[in-house]
């Protein structure tokens, strides 16, 4: 049997539609009532979860497999396999500041609001800089405007948002997509019934 | 009162009856098998210096190490490895021993796991190593040893648990990624990428270089360089003219036919995109997974250079293996399958009689509890609320069972 978790929501929808595609019947994921566990044939087996969760529970090897957007994986940081890019759920991570403000000029110290405080250290320890990172849990465009923080590092699709209050982005820090995670231990010791899945899906993309 | 004083630190753990006794057994076990096979037991103490586990090849980082300072307020490691201490006794005390020295060891490790991640900082691990003499026929002494382990973990818990030792060569990856031409941060990338068996994100390194199409050809291919025999030959179209990687490939399958040749090729894969092991590793490396675990819980290869850093120029090979791993994930999955003992309660009234009670305990073939109580009366309570079977009392007039379930 493999057990794939699924990022709750728009994730879920499109991995669904990719399951569908290659076969794997998903009526019980369209009707879910309170079922907490999907059988979509094949001796295939589904839970959904919140994103952080299907990267732990992959992580430890309760479902074998999981689809979930790359930020996640980043800011969690687990050694698991990716084994590929889903291409659906496209963003990116970037740094943004207020208008006119130069982020990188000067000597003075920089301080950087995000809610992925591990993808923000490990971006500007890459770059060799040395900012300090406060975790805000909300909206993070709030923390520059307020004045806690000369920028922020989040999630960017159109740009929007930042526009709206009167920041822009500095530059990109890196892109997200959903993507497909095995376990390691799983991979080796179902190889056949994993493959397969993972070339199936493959064919599609 | 502090909070703290009826707590322990993250990632430790109080091991408290069966949890304790199913660890400590399964280590037992696994130590017996390599007892049977002329290994040496040893031990190695909890602090050592820094400096024996601070070398470049040590993958084990600086932060995940157990640190505090001795009396003279030199820097000490609690244990974070159990390899690197044998290779230091091996080649100090054990400098002119008979080669190939075995040994074994079964002590816990201390490494600091991460924030919630649900993994112990202190696990035992039991593990072989052979030091010195023919590389060959010790790896292969290594290689079956560890399914020989794994599949002993396995009747641990009733047998039946599907078991994988996956082969790799520490210098293919290694010896490819060089012949790249990559600068040190971008092999390090590469590296992590092909570690992760993250395809995907290679294209996007190496996306809009475009000298870089004939590299891409090959190294998007290098995470699925796992499986079966037929592993060897795709790998082998990767790597023409890269001589030290058709090296640890014509090394590999020798090892792999001999293997075969002699009925264990059932268990065993292959998995050639193996970067992520410790960087000590010279030479054939195996990684060893079991059902229900959901991680590596055997790693161990060739380690030919460690020796050196402590004075030494000798090959080695050995393993270890996440005894406390397997005990919590397989206790969890399949249950421990011990039996509840049966056990006796022994009260005995006078107390002249305390060496009558004795005796009756040593000559039982039972479990037997000797009373601490005044009356039978508080005995027989005292059996009902911890589970004892029944409760004998032991007079002047004789022996005679007064209560039981």
């Amino acid at each position: 049997m493999i057990r794939i978790a699924l990022t709750k929501g728009r994730i879920e929808e499109k991995a669904v539609e990719i399951f569908e595609k290659i076969g794997y019947d998903c009526t019980e994921l369209h009707n879910k009532g309170r079922k907490l566990f999907f059988n979509i044939g094949d001796g295939v087996e589904v839970v959904l979860a919140k994103a952080n969760d299907v990267v732990t529970y992959v992580d430890h090897g309760v479902c074998d497999m999981g689809v979930v957007g790359k930020d996640t994986i980043m800011e969690m940081g687990r050694n698991l396999y990716e084994c590929l890019d889903l291409g659906f759920g496209k963003c990116r991570f970037a740094l943004a500041c207020k208008k006119d403000f130069d982020f990188f000029d000067g000597y003075g110290h920089r301080i950087v609001a995000s809610k992925y405080p591990n993808v923000t250290k490990e971006y500007f320890r890459n770059r060799g800089l040395d900012v300090e990172v406060v975790k805000i849990d909300g909206s993070v465009e709030l923390a520059p405007l307020l004045g806690l923080s000369d920028g922020i590092v989040d999630i960017v699709e159109t740009g929007s948002t930042l526009k709206e209050n009167g920041l822009e982005v500095v530059c990109d820090v890196a892109p997200i997509s959903a993507r497909l995670i095995v376990n390691p231990a799983s991979l080796k010791l179902k190889k056949n019934d994993i493959d397969k899945i993972i070339d199936s899906i493959a064919q599609v993309l | 009162m502090s909070i703290r004083r009826k707590n322990i630190p993250d990632g430790m753990r109080d091991m408290i009856f069966s949890e304790n006794k199913t660890e400590k057994n399964l280590g037992e076990r696994i130590s017996a098998l390599y007892e049977k096979r002329g290994y040496g037991s040893v031990s190695t103490p909890a602090l050592e210096y820094y400096d024996v586990f601070n070398f470049d090849s040590q993958t084990i980082a600086e932060e995940n190490m157990f640190k505090l300072t001795d009396k003279s307020g030199r820097l000490v490691v609690i244990r974070p490895d159990n390899t690197t201490p044998m290779a230091r006794i091996a080649a100090t005390r054990l400098k002119n021993a008979p080669r190939p020295l075995k040994l074994y060891y079964n002590q816990n490790v201390f490494r600091i796991s991460g924030d919630y991640s649900g993994k112990r900082s202190e696990f035992s691990q039991t593990g072989i190593e052979i030091i010195g003499g023919s590389s060959d026929k010790a790896d292969l002494e290594a290689i079956v040893t560890a399914l020989r382990t794994l599949r002993e973990m396995g009747d641990f818990y009733g047998g039946g648990i599907n078991y994988k030792l996956e082969l790799g060569h520490a210098r293919f990856c290694r010896a490819l990624i060089d012949s790249f031409g990559l600068d040190e941060d971008k092999k390090e990338t590469v590296k992590k990428y092909i570690g992760a068996k993250n395809s995907s994100s290679l294209e996007v390194l190496f996306g809009e270089d475009e000298d870089a199409c004939g590299i891409m050809e090959t190294i998007r291919k290098i995470p699925r360089l796992y499986g079966g025999k037929s592993v060897i030959s795709k790998a082998r179209e990767l790597c023409r003219g890269v001589v030290d990687a058709e090296e640890a490939l014509d090394y590999l399958e020798k090892v792999y036919d001999i293997l075969d040749m002699n009925g264990f090729s059932e268990n065993i894969s292959i998995d050639l995109a193996t970067v992520n092991d410790m960087d000590y590793y010279t030479g054939i490396v195996f990684r060893g997974y079991l059902d229900y675990t959901g991680d590596v819980i055997l790693g161990g290869g060739r380690y030919d250079n460690l020796m050196s850093n402590f004075g030494e120029n000798e090959g080695a090979t050995g393993f270890g293996v996440n005894i406390s791993l397997v005990a919590d994930k397989l206790s969890r999955a399949v249950g421990t399958g011990e039996a509840t003992v049966r056990k006796t309660l022994v009260h005995y009234g006078g107390m002249s009689l305390l060496s009558k009670a004795m005796n009756y305990i040593e000559n039982s073939g039972e479990v037997c509890v000797l009373s601490c109580f005044d009356s039978v009366e508080e005995a027989i309570e005292n059996a009902k609320a911890s589970g004892i079977s029944r409760v004998v009392e032991i007079t002047d007039g004789g022996i005679s069972e007064v209560w039981s379930e």
